[in-house]
């Protein structure tokens, strides 16, 4: 079973070996696309909480967030606190967090909020078609197991 | 003198090889486009109001048809008949109404095969006809006519469309006016579009210069582009629908048009570190 699951440390290289402009090496940008995952992952599970049901508490918390790179570090504790306080079951016990998490990143980055932000919204996106691309096989090995 | 949807422009041809005959048969040329465009804006305008009698046309059989308590056949038939009328109309109008970059490259068309002996400059003016003067407001210059169907051609590929307006979007259409005429949006938005004449002209010549010379966009810039147009709509107001984000709520509407824009840039080379 385990060797089927795919991680999404894979969407990411996906999109390294297309990039020409050297944009994805950085490691800021790098941090920014799984933070922008991981709050994507945050919201989906958030939907079906065991404690609260259909909690949007975090997606509006982030819809007033400014997205630039001081405030990624804000985003991922926040993201984090709820991941803990919902309980929530993220897919292949939290890959996205870990990925966030383990991402390092220089101090003297001075890269601006419109470059961080797209990354951040490329791994919003991309975390969500993980996920659907997850579900459509999970569903369909239940077909099978019928 | 060309006339283009608030645009006024000459073209001046330059000829690679010094040649009269040639040179006399391109003015000629020019003249005949220049004459063919005349008419353009009042085709368009007719085209517009058959669209909207077509419309009206459907929406008046179909309460007809809901008024009436027997299903009839004929009255069906009648309704399709017009929605097909109706697509026609439209894919007609599509082709008519064309993007200023479209129009130039169709004004270049219009040399045959001379086209491959010049270059092209555009001088954008502005005319005085009470003082008899005019002024120039910009110019675009040394336009190879391949280069024009180049950027058209991938524009076409790609699904870019340049035509810049408030009109229906199209699903699966990338709109550059989204990320290049956002002030031009705006002023017509909040109706002061009267007094931001030049404003309105020098962003429409950076997307065309961008477009049609050797300048390149830095990454950099294109992202704020990208940026603003996910927080903002072209009233300058946050793009926030019950508290929450409209790029949160559909990602990869934003995600997949940004895309679009990057590919058709890197394809034309525009990228610059």
């Amino acid at each position: 079973m385990s060797e089927e699951k795919s991680s999404f440390n894979d969407y990411f290289l996906g999109r390294q070996k297309a990039d020409t402009t050297g944009y994805y090496t950085t490691p800021a940008i790098r941090k920014a696309y799984f933070i922008g995952a991981y709050a994507k992952a945050v919201i989906n599970s958030s939907f079906h909480s065991k404690v609260s049901r259909e909690n949007t508490t975090f997606k509006n918390w982030l819809s007033n967030q400014i997205i630039n790179y001081q405030n990624l570090d804000r985003i991922f504790e926040i993201a984090f606190r709820y991941e803990q306080k919902l309980k929530l079951n993220i897919r292949n016990q939290s890959e996205v967090r870990k990925l966030a998490h383990e991402t390092p990143v220089d101090k003297a980055a001075g890269i601006s909020s419109a470059k961080i932000s797209f990354a951040f919204v490329a791994g919003f996106d991309d975390y969500q078609k993980y996920s659907k691309a997850e579900q459509a096989k999970s569903a369909e090995k239940e077909k099978e197991n019928d | 003198m060309f006339y283009y949807k608030g645009l006024e422009y000459i073209i001046l041809p330059s000829l690679i090889i010094d040649d009269d005959e040639s040179l006399r048969k391109i003015l000629k040329r020019l003249a005949k486009a220049n004459a063919l465009t005349k008419g353009k804006p009042e085709k368009l305008q007719a085209l517009r109001k058959e669209e909207k009698k077509i419309l009206e046309n459907i929406e008046k059989l179909r309460k007809q048809i809901k008024s009436m308590k027997k299903p009839d056949q004929e009255m069906e038939r009648k309704v399709q008949k017009q929605e097909q009328e109706y697509f026609n109309k439209v894919h007609t109008i599509d082709q008519e109404d064309a993007g200023h970059i479209t129009e130039f490259k169709n004004q270049a068309d219009s040399l045959g095969d001379l086209k491959h002996e010049v270059t092209i400059d555009f001088i954008f003016t502005k005319i005085d006809r009470k003082n008899l003067s005019f002024e120039v407001k910009g110019s675009i210059e040394d336009v190879v006519p391949s280069r024009l169907s180049l950027v058209v051609n991938t524009m076409r590929d790609k699904k870019i469309d340049e035509n810049i307006g408030l009109k229906a979007r199209v699903e699966g259409k990338t709109y550059l006016q989204d990320f290049f005429n956002r002030d031009e949006l705006y002023f017509v938005k909040s109706k002061t579009q009267q007094h931001n004449g030049n404003r309105i002209l020098q962003e429409r010549l950076y997307l065309s210069r961008l477009l049609l010379t050797d300048t390149a966009i830095s990454l950099e810039n294109l992202m704020k582009r990208f940026e603003f147009n996910r927080e903002y709509d072209y009233a300058h107001k946050k793009r926030i629908n019950n508290g929450v984000r409209d790029w949160i709520n559909y990602p990869s509407t934003y995600m997949q048009q940004q895309e679009t824009v990057l590919s058709f840039f890197q394809t034309l080379n525009k990228i610059k570190e």
